[in-house]
């Protein structure tokens, strides 16, 4: 509610755009670079693990404190 | 009622790249940022069952990779007391070929904003969210996005405008050297 010190002055509607261009352009500079390797391995990994281990399905979550398997 | 288009994983997937851009812009460190997006990643993996299949699956990312940063910024905050001179320090993207100066200048203004600011310029500016989603994501109220945000571009203008008068110098000093040059012979 209360906003302390918002005494900025209102940015002009050119600079604005500008800003706007200049943080798009670097933005998806990164958005178009491939997915790294190093993701692709982690999802997999992590599929493999819930294979490994179906804690997915909800009858195996069930079991709060009798986890001694794991 | 279109059941799961795509999976779990395939959404994230999707979003890889949204969120390794919105790391970065957070932390200016390319590196750094894709430790945050694999965290993040872990994290989401982690909490899958929370997430409502057909909800904004970015936002909900977004979420989950700024509260770590933020988390992590926190724990920081008494070792690394300016947390923008660590961010101007590690900034390593290279600039795209064209517009290479103006690139370097905009990416040192933005270190000299605070981490919360150039979260809202990016999720406001270039990620495309309306300033509820932001707000959201942040958890904080629209209004304040809406002032950390005209702080943020304030502050922005103000420093590129400063900027913008020593690094107009190097475009003229090319034609200097030529008139300089003419100017020598002419002598």
């Amino acid at each position: 509610m209360n906003e302390p010190k918002d005494k900025s002055p209102l940015v002009p509607a050119e600079a604005q755009a500008r800003i706007g261009r200049r943080l798009k352009a670097m933005y998806d500079d990164v958005v178009n670079q491939p997915v790294p390797d190093r993701f692709l391995e982690l999802l997999s990994r992590l599929e493999q693990e819930n294979h490994d281990s179906p804690a997915q399905s909800p009858k195996a979550t069930s079991t709060p404190a009798g986890g001694v398997k794991q | 009622m279109t059941t799961e288009p795509q999976s779990f994983r395939e959404g994230l997937l999707a979003e890889i790249p949204s969120l390794r851009a919105f790391a970065l812009s957070l932390c200016g460190n390319s590196h750094r940022a894709d430790d945050l997006v694999q965290d993040a990643l872990m994290r989401a993996w982690a909490a899958q069952t929370s997430f409502e299949m057909g909800t904004n699956i970015r936002a909900w990312l977004f979420t989950i990779l700024r509260n770590g940063y933020f988390g992590e910024l926190r724990k920081r905050r008494r070792e690394v007391e300016d947390a923008t001179g660590s961010y101007a320090a590690s900034l390593s993207t290279p600039a795209e070929q064209e517009s290479h100066l103006d690139f370097a200048d905009f990416q040192i203004a933005l270190a000299k904003l605070s981490a919360d600011q150039r979260e809202v310029l990016t999720l406001v500016g270039a990620s495309g969210f309306s300033y509820e989603e932001a707000a959201e994501i942040c958890g904080v109220a629209v209004g304040t996005i809406k002032s950390r945000l005209n702080r943020a571009r304030a502050k922005l203008a103000e420093l590129l405008q400063m900027e913008s008068l020593p690094a107009s110098e190097p475009e003229t000093a090319t034609y200097d050297r030529r008139s300089s040059a003419a100017r020598v012979r002419a002598n």
